[in-house]
């Protein structure tokens, strides 16, 4: 009898889904947040502190979208002293440790501090990224997000896991 | 084979022969005539018709003749072709001759002819993955998988052969274009020829690590395209559906590393997998094994 030949199956690489989740959630977060007027023209720029294959998505999507009438520009800061004008800023894990120093840095901005640690809503943050049932879910501090001068609408809280 | 068939035709031969003079001119004795004198065609004219007359058709010869007619005419007009009517009427009359022949007269003959035939439906089956419309392919594998389950073939080469076959069929069905993703039919249908694998054998290491692989690439092609306007609910639920589908995967992924398949691939499978479900500690543990065995 014939000998049959049947080779396997090649996994997706160098793809990471989450990345791709977030970057629209982050996407849909602009949607329900209202910057200042100085800030509704130029480019929207979305800062990302630290190493994470976000950027890279944020980046891809910045060549098809716009938010409002505003181009989106994604910048990233190796160092807090780098940060300067952000709609929104995105903090990684491993840059947590630096929230005090950035949370100065942007005091009298209108930015959006998102971050990816349990807790760090308690901390300064507007928007943080956690883990429920495997998935990406986001709690929020509408105190955190109004003392940056945004507006949040109440659609959004009601999409958060927590809103504090 | 051929021997035993031919000393059993000599035999009804020589038995016709000596009660002709006694024999009523019928069709099956017409049928031994012809066969006798090598006249397929003839032959093949009056066992059509002996085969439905009411005295004939419970009658083992006929249907033993009826298969050694038609597997001789199959060889010799129609071997070449992919899809063989001669050949599909030796299955059926060797499906009639075993229902028939309860006293077993032409067993070891229908054993030889089930062997001979199933093996051109199966070589036919593969031929048949090369050409697009894998259906052939299909057709000649099932009765391929009727007349083994009839014959007491050894079941362990019959099950080898099937998986073989079927993991073949999936690589078809997941080249059929190459310059297009699969749709959903075809990854459906790739899923199930695995499933079906796994039934039949649940070690199968391949077939694990293949059916984990499919889960996976779904949740990530989901997520590359997922659109930026999708809204909140939009979003929610098509990360629902990339973490049920990364769930799938990971048991099949998990046992594919159990049973030591593929190592490297199987880690950067399970730390993908993990990392795609949120759980970095176990996807950082696996990220580790993989480094450790490439050191």
């Amino acid at each position: 009898m014939l000998f049959i030949l049947g080779s396997s199956f090649n996994q997706r690489i160098s793809v990471d889904t989450n990345a791709k989740l977030k970057a629209v959630f982050i996407y849909n977060f602009t949607k329900y947040i209202e910057w200042p007027k100085t800030y509704q023209e130029g480019y929207f720029v979305l800062g990302v502190v630290g190493e994470t294959p976000l950027f890279s998505e944020l980046t891809k999507m910045a060549q098809t979208k716009k938010i409002g009438a505003q181009s989106i520009l994604v910048k990233k800061f190796s160092e807090i002293a780098d940060i300067d004008k952000c709609h929104l800023l995105y903090i990684t894990d491993d840059k947590s440790i630096d929230m005090n120093a950035i949370l100065k840095k942007t005091k009298s901005t209108s930015t959006l501090i998102v971050t990816e640690q349990e807790g760090l809503v308690d901390k300064g943050a507007g928007i943080n990224f956690v883990i429920r049932e495997n998935k990406q879910k986001f709690e929020m501090s509408k105190k955190n997000i109004e003392i940056q001068k945004l507006k949040v609408s109440s659609n959004l809280e009601a999409l958060a896991v927590t809103v504090k | 084979m051929k021997l035993l068939i031919y000393i059993s035709i000599l035999l009804l031969s020589v038995i016709t022969t000596a009660n002709a003079q006694f024999v009523k001119n019928n069709n099956l004795s017409k049928v031994e005539f012809y066969v006798q004198k090598n006249e397929l065609d003839s032959a093949k004219k009056y066992i059509d018709i002996a085969s439905k007359e009411s005295q004939f058709i419970n009658d083992a010869k006929t249907w033993f003749y009826k298969s050694i007619i038609y597997k001789d005419l199959y060889k010799l007009k129609e071997k070449e072709l992919l899809i063989s009517q001669l050949r599909d009427e030796v299955t059926t009359s060797l499906q009639q001759l075993l229902l028939v022949d309860t006293n077993k007269t032409y067993q070891s003959q229908a054993e030889s002819l089930i062997k001979y035939i199933s093996s051109t439906y199966y070589n036919d089956a593969a031929r048949a993955l090369t050409v697009p419309d894998l259906e052939v392919a299909k057709i000649n594998f099932e009765f391929y998988h009727t007349l083994t389950s009839l014959s007491s073939m050894d079941k362990k080469v019959v099950q080898e052969n099937i998986i073989q076959f079927k993991f073949a069929l999936a690589t078809a069905i997941g080249t059929i274009d190459e310059e297009t993703a699969l749709d959903s039919t075809q990854k459906e249908a790739i899923k199930t020829i695995f499933l079906e694998i796994l039934a039949i054998d649940n070690q199968n290491a391949s077939a694990h690590y293949n059916l984990s692989i499919l889960y996976y690439n779904e949740g990530v092609d989901l997520a590359n395209n997922i659109d930026y306007d999708s809204d909140f609910d939009k979003l929610l639920e098509v990360q629902d559906k990339i973490a049920s589908l990364f769930s799938n995967a990971l048991p099949y992924m998990l046992k594919a590393y159990q049973l030591d398949y593929r190592k490297e691939d199987a880690l950067e499978g399970l730390k993908s997998i993990y990392r795609g479900l949120n759980d970095e500690e176990k996807s950082a543990y696996y990220e580790n094994e993989l480094k450790s065995i490439k050191k």
